[in-house]
């Protein structure tokens, strides 16, 4: 069994890694399937609840994550501490990067380009798509190309999608999603339970249901209670990794590190190693989320098949993001303002999801406060909120196909609960912290995962892409050494 | 004059009398408060005081823990038919159509033909696969 007391935690392993969520594991599952004999050490802060346990608990994790961390605004930012990290709490959204996501600097002058292109991570997005059984629509393939058909069928669209889908074939398509839409040997079919951080049948991929050969794989060890504190390095490669479990610090070396703590939790064990540059920690961000109610004349809702049925591309892409940032809308399948009052018309509301593109800020990001924590700060965008502002005005013509009776404005959302961009990913060290294989430019024995690495912050979820480049880093690296 | 009648004749003045019996008060009054809410909304729809009483033992408890805490709770309620800041619901109508969807979801309500003619039975409130228009 690869959890492991500390008692028998070896001094040196071939990979120490940091944390367990998304960009960690899908690294790790690809050097096991090349090198199965690598020797693999996972540190994990949080413990490894199983999804019985936290549903008993109604918690992903025992450690709340505003615990963790100083923050200088109200900003939230959302977390789970805890064996497979995101995995546990995500609700399975997977849309891809559209491919000019990937060089908005290019293509609109905003931000930076990123330092590979969509076609060298497309075979990754297929392969982390069907080790997470994704369902998805053939026909989103005319925006985001792909090589291979989705591993499951799309979850069936709502009325009001239908309706939207029959007017706009190419702009409105099925969200792809980590929520079965068929049953699997480890997964049941999504029912639409509509509160998939703690799904109650196991419907969509987490670590524990999906690379279960991890935990069973005789290489791999993984200590939980271990929160690594920071890395000794040596010239050009770390040595050491040293973490406090059980009140006591500890180390333990390797030949190759992998830094899979979040985009808060990463930088910070960077800068207390002493081992950051000006570039780490900075541009902390996340996505722009808001929320609208329309109230639909005649037509029923909630009758699609998964929480989130439909996502409209009208606004990801396109020259005016010189001016303002792109936005995906969501269409949700879940009464999250409840039922209508009007006696009859309890079905005639849509609720919509927006989630607006937002550049990192210099003036974001993580240093370390008096106390060792993690010191959080963050602004939001002007080209975000452009972005927000446009695609409040853009409501009206977008929903043109529905029978619309009113819009209404619910608010901002607190949070993506997605941390991204303060290690970021580039060709040199002036502008990123990590090359465009994710190893540190100084320190090269060091891999950086996880949403930290990414350049720009799309409208995307990031988990699936996060999936992809850890699948490319690992194969990336193995066949270099 | 029969309870129902009262609640009934009372409409949305019931609705704001019974705010504070029913946050502090005892388990019966609970249930008139939502009794209030949901006779208004459902009008000839055949709901039983034992009915609302069931959905009261089990919603209240939850219908707490969304609100954070009794002041909370307290708040919303007595800022019925109050609008607060832009882009928010109207209080009241956040609780009314909360405390409606709960009661309809977890009843036979849908799977009534015509729940005026036949009694409205609530049967609990599920976790999993609740939603009863979903299409596979």
């Amino acid at each position: 069994m690869p959890f492991v007391p500390v008692s028998a935690v070896d001094p040196v392993y071939d990979i120490v890694v940091a944390g367990s969520g998304f960009g960690s594991l899908f690294f790790v599952a690809k050097v096991l399937q090349q090198r199965p004999q690598s020797r693999i050490l996972i540190l994990e802060w949080g413990a490894f609840k199983n999804h019985d346990e936290q549903l008993r608990d109604a918690r992903n994790s025992d450690i709340p994550p505003a615990s963790t961390f100083r923050n200088e605004n109200d900003k939230e930012w959302n977390f789970t501490i805890g064996y497979g990290g995101g995995t546990n709490c995500w609700f399975g959204h997977t849309p891809r990067l559209h491919p000019n996501d990937f060089r908005t600097q290019s293509l609109y002058g905003v931000g930076q380009d990123w330092p590979l292109a969509y076609e060298e991570l497309e075979r990754f997005y297929c392969e982390a798509e069907a080790i997470m059984q994704i369902a998805g629509p053939e026909d989103i393939a005319a925006v985001y190309p792909r090589g291979r058909p989705y591993p499951q069928p799309a979850h069936h669209l709502s009325t009001p999608d239908e309706m939207m889908k029959q007017a706009q074939p190419g702009l409105h398509f099925a969200l792809p999603t980590a929520r079965a839409h068929i049953a699997t040997r480890t997964r049941s079919a999504c029912c639409g339970s509509a509160r998939c951080f703690l799904c109650p049948v196991d419907a969509k991929f987490t670590a524990e249901n999906g690379l279960r050969e991890l935990t069973a794989h005789p290489a791999v060890s993984i200590l939980t209670g271990a929160r690594v504190t920071r890395f000794d390095a040596e010239g050009a490669a770390v040595k050491r990794a040293y973490f406090e479990t059980g009140g006591r610090e500890r180390s333990v070396g390797g030949a190759l590190f992998v830094l899979g703590a979040n985009s808060i939790h990463g930088p910070a064990i960077l800068l207390a190693s002493g081992l950051g540059t000006a570039l780490t920690g900075v541009g902390l961000n996340e996505q722009v989320g808001f929320e609208a109610e329309v109230f639909l004349d005649g037509v029923d809702a909630f009758d699609g098949g998964t929480i989130t049925t439909g996502v409209n591309l009208s606004l990801l892409d396109g020259p005016f993001r010189r001016d303002h940032a792109g936005a995906l809308i969501y269409f949700e399948n879940r009464w999250k303002f409840g039922l209508r009052r009007e006696y009859g018309r309890w079905r005639q509301c849509l609720p919509l999801t927006f989630v607006v593109e937002n550049p990192p800020a210099a003036t974001s990001g993580v240093t370390l406060a008096s106390d060792g924590r993690p010191l959080v700060r963050y602004e939001k965008s002007d080209y975000a909120m452009r972005g927000a502002a446009a695609a409040k005005s853009a409501l009206d013509k977008i929903l043109a196909p529905l029978p619309v009776e009113a819009i209404v404005d619910r608010g901002w959302r607190p949070t993506e609960s997605h941390l991204l961009s303060t290690l970021r990913m580039g060709h040199a060290p002036e502008t990123s912290v990590v090359d465009a294989g994710q190893v540190h430019h100084r320190l090269r024995n060091l891999v950086v995962v996880g949403s930290s690495v990414f350049p720009t912050c799309p409208t995307a979820n990031p988990s699936l892409t996060v999936a992809a480049l850890s699948l490319r880093a690992a194969e990336r690296l193995l066949g270099s050494s | 004059m029969e309870r129902r009648t009262v609640l009934i004749g009372g409409g949305a003045l019931a609705f704001s009398t019974l705010i504070g019996a029913a946050v502090g008060g005892a388990a019966y009054d609970r249930a008139g408060f939502f009794a209030a809410i949901l006779r208004r909304l459902l009008t000839d729809a055949i709901v039983t005081d034992e009915e609302v009483e069931q959905f009261t033992e089990v919603y209240w408890p939850l219908m707490r823990s969304r609100y954070g805490s009794r002041a909370a709770l307290m708040r919303v309620l007595h800022a019925a038919d109050r609008m607060l800041i832009p882009g928010e619901l109207k209080s009241s109508e956040q609780l009314e159509r909360d405390v409606l969807t709960a009661f309809l979801i977890g009843s036979n309500f849908f799977q009534l033909k015509d729940p005026r003619n036949e009694p409205v039975d609530f049967v609990g409130i599920s976790a999993a696969c609740a939603n009863p228009f979903r299409r596979d």
